[in-house]
């Protein structure tokens, strides 16, 4: 797996109708998560984003397994994170991040495959689309949205939202495979975080799991909000914080990837990200 | 020596982790869903969210030991192929 340092973005706007990804070499100091949405935001602020992002160890390492949600109410901002299978599925659509701009004028469902968006009015049979085995299903229930059925936001202000934007549902589906270059070194490593069981803050269960995170936790379907910056950016669970703050370990896991970052990349984005934050009044 | 094939005889443990399906890629050199010898459907029923493991023949090729042990919750299990022509 050689990765360019290129940031594939998604972006749909509601008003229109329409998408387009973008390929940003530009987006390359801005490792992946939060870090990925506060820069995009503040290029898109005007346009009232809900952005999606995922950072460059989800789908490819265990215990990686949040999604980050980031999107401003008047002059607060929010970053939260779900769990379920959202992760993976953005990995292998090929996608970083996926910014929704506007507000639809009626209710709709957005059904993405890869870098396709198909509007879907309301009323049609949403739960059959999306690909078997490879899909997430985000849907409104009742008062809530809910992950395959199950995950959920960590705060009421996401589900006002979407339900703000007249987003009753989204399917991803991601068919994308990236090939194993340096297998070993790659297999090595996987199979040492795995047995990492230690350095988690959480007990294993026996509920529904995040995809790529065998513990089972009873803690998997809350989600999180705010935290840290590092661990935020990768995007991996809070659980995982003492792992994945590590950076001796974050190095070799980013270089086993094919990226080139180093321990002062990695300093420096969080300056950059401390004083992006600075912008914000973050909730 | 009949050969073992890897069942889902405890489909019900699943908990969606998907840990199999990323190991049986990887076997295949590849970090991905698509093509997978194995995957993992999601069912809904009332609020409860449910696994279903499906497990394509090709994944015969594989070290299926690996997929055994490194399934979380015992889902899997190795049995011994039966021999279609004596059931026939």
């Amino acid at each position: 797996m050689s990765h360019s340092l290129t940031k594939n973005i998604l972006e749909i706007d509601l008003d229109r109708k329409t998408s387009v990804v973008k390929n940003r070499t530009d987006l390359s100091d801005f490792i992946g998560g939060v870090g990925l949405s506060m820069k995009l935001y503040q290029e898109f602020r005007a346009q009232k984003p809900l952005i999606l992002s995922i950072g460059p160890l989800n789908g490819f390492f265990p215990f990686a397994s949040k999604t980050s949600v980031f999107f401003g109410v008047k002059n607060k901002v929010y970053d939260y994170y779900i769990g379920g299978s959202l992760s993976t599925r953005i990995r292998f659509a090929n996608l970083d991040a996926i910014v929704i701009l506007g507000r639809s004028k009626g209710d709709i469902f957005l059904d993405i495959q890869n870098s396709e968006v198909t509007f879907l009015d309301f009323g049609i049979e949403f739960q059959s689309q999306g690909l078997p085995g490879r899909r997430s299903l985000i849907e409104f229930k009742t008062n809530k949205y809910l992950l395959d059925n199950y995950f959920r936001f960590s705060g009421s202000e996401a589900d006002s939202f979407l339900n703000y934007k007249k987003i009753m549902g989204i399917v991803i589906s991601g068919t994308h495979n990236f090939d194993v270059i340096d297998s070993k070194e790659y297999n090595d490593l996987y199979k040492e975080i795995l047995t990492r069981y230690e350095f988690l803050t959480v007990k294993k269960d026996e509920f529904p799991s995040c995809s790529g995170c065998p513990v089972g936790c009873s803690k998997s379907n809350i989600g999180e909000n705010s935290g840290n910056f590092l661990v935020h950016s990768l995007v991996g669970c809070q659980f995982a914080k003492r792992l994945y703050s590590n950076k001796d370990l974050l190095i070799s896991c980013l270089n086993v990837l094919g990226y080139s970052y180093t321990h002062e990349d990695i300093e420096k984005y969080l300056d950059t990200l401390y004083n992006l934050k600075n912008e914000y009044i973050f909730q | 020596m009949a050969k073992k094939i890897l069942k889902a005889t405890f489909e019900n443990r699943c908990n969606g982790c998907e840990m199999c399906v990323l190991e049986a890629q990887r076997q295949l050199k590849k970090v991905g869903l698509s093509n997978s010898p194995i995957r993992i459907l999601r069912d809904v029923a009332g609020s409860n969210l449910y696994f279903h493991v499906e497990i394509e023949d090709h994944i015969k090729s594989l070290n299926l030991e690996e997929i055994l042990k490194i399934c979380p919750t015992g889902v899997f299990e190795l049995v011994e192929e039966q021999d279609e022509s004596l059931i026939n």
